[in-house]
């Protein structure tokens, strides 16, 4: 005996391909399925043409606004699928940077901000060596709201958990499309797993020509537990049609 | 996001909606609510995988709160624990006001003077939904309920048009 449901998938061509030369058959050979058949046929055309007729209707204003808001939201908060915590990964060739910016701030200087750039040396195998400046700052007597201590701590939590590839990988996916001032997440969360924004600040030429973009993360980060937050800008160029990191400002 | 969010999602929102508003409940007034949940709800809900699913679920809840409001209902089960079936002549007016043909008057007229279920089911096959896609709307727990219900609800409704 043939299910009515077998005879209705096989007028909407939805039965699957092995069963339906048997359907076939028993519609053929009985007049009853023969009536079923049609009818499902008819009903669904039916459907079809009621759906056509109520979807050719003019949307209400108050719809059609509606609708813009939330595809204006979906400009602007794009997000990527797959996941990835800031501190999730430990980066053992950035210690040795941490330590060394820790000795060097103890040196002498007070600093605003510290700002690191990456210079690619194009030597095979792709190792990069890391410049690093900081900022003098005037007054050398009054550090702005950071000791030295907490600077490189903020240094070396960066680097010390920051997955590079990752980070450059995904958001590599979505810079191009964005335009200046668009804000944006990664699934990047910081020292207090809340969800990291980002905001595309700037794109520009950097002075080798190169096709550049200044990505802020939107308002103070947490690096740690016990940091109150700290400012934190990327900058990526484009080289060889892929973006790198060229260079990570932190200031408090 | 995996929905595209252009006109023909809302207008597949206003399809749906026939099958589940009734009474003094107006489509277009789920369709609003709806429409706005989702954007007080933007971001948590903007990679949804299926942003329809949710919002007629949405709608569905609109629906049962309205009713509760203008019925003073408290529960939308009689005293057995059945679904109750709410009828109201309002409906067909609503009906009347939509500048649609006059044949898709007519089944939409008989779509609504049939049970909830039927209701449900056949707006959403008139949205050219698959089964699976009714199964996740309906709450339906086997894809074999979903095409009986709705081998079901055709039959009758061949058998309506044709009285």
């Amino acid at each position: 005996m043939i299910d009515e449901t077998k005879i209705m998938q096989y007028a909407d061509g939805t039965l699957p391909e092995e069963e339906k030369e048997a359907v076939g058959k028993a519609i053929e050979s009985n007049p009853e399925l023969k009536k079923l058949f049609k009818d499902y046929q008819e009903s669904a055309d039916i459907l079809f043409n009621l759906g056509q007729s109520i979807k050719s209707q003019t949307l209400p204003n108050s719809l059609k606004e509606k609708l813009k808001v939330l595809n204006e939201t979906q400009e602007k908060v794009i997000k990527i699928k797959k996941p990835f915590t800031f501190f999730n990964i430990f980066k053992v060739q950035y210690a040795g940077i941490a330590a060394a910016l820790t000795l060097f701030f103890y040196g002498g200087f007070y600093t605003q901000g510290v700002m690191m750039a990456k210079k690619n040396t194009g030597i095979t195998g792709g190792k990069t060596e890391i410049q690093m400046a900081a900022k003098k700052e005037k007054n050398k007597l009054k550090p702005v709201g950071q000791s030295k201590n907490d600077l490189s701590s903020s240094v070396s939590n960066v680097y010390k958990f920051f997955n590079e590839e990752q980070f450059v990988s995904d958001v590599s996916g979505i810079i191009d499309d964005l335009k200046e001032g668009d804000e944006f997440e990664l699934s990047l969360k910081d020292g207090a797993g809340t969800l990291i924004k980002f905001i595309l600040v700037k794109s520009y030429q950097s002075n080798n020509g190169l096709e550049c973009k200044n990505i802020a993360f939107k308002g103070k980060t947490k690096l740690s537990r016990s940091d109150l937050g700290t400012n934190i800008e990327l900058d990526l160029c484009k080289r060889n049609n892929k973006y790198q990191l060229v260079s990570i400002n932190i200031s408090k | 996001m995996k929905e595209k969010l252009d006109e023909n999602f809302v207008k597949s929102l206003v399809l749906i909606a026939q099958g589940i508003a009734k009474g003094k409940c107006d489509p277009y007034d789920l369709v609003n609510g709806a429409m706005e949940y989702l954007i007080k709800n933007k971001e948590k809900y903007m990679d949804h995988p299926n942003l329809k699913a949710l919002a007629v679920l949405k709608m569905k809840g609109l629906f049962i709160d309205d009713i509760r409001k203008s019925k003073n209902f408290t529960s939308l089960t009689d005293e057995d624990g059945k679904e109750m079936e709410i009828n109201d002549e309002q409906q067909m007016d609503m009906v009347e006001k939509m500048e649609v043909s006059s044949e898709a008057k007519k089944v939409l007229k008989i779509i609504k003077s049939m049970g909830e279920k039927c209701q449900e089911i056949l707006m959403l096959a008139a949205d050219q939904m698959s089964m699976q896609e009714m199964q996740e709307i309906t709450g339906v727990k086997s894809l074999g309920t979903v095409l009986s219900r709705l081998s079901n609800c055709r039959k009758e409704l061949k058998g309506l048009l044709t009285a």
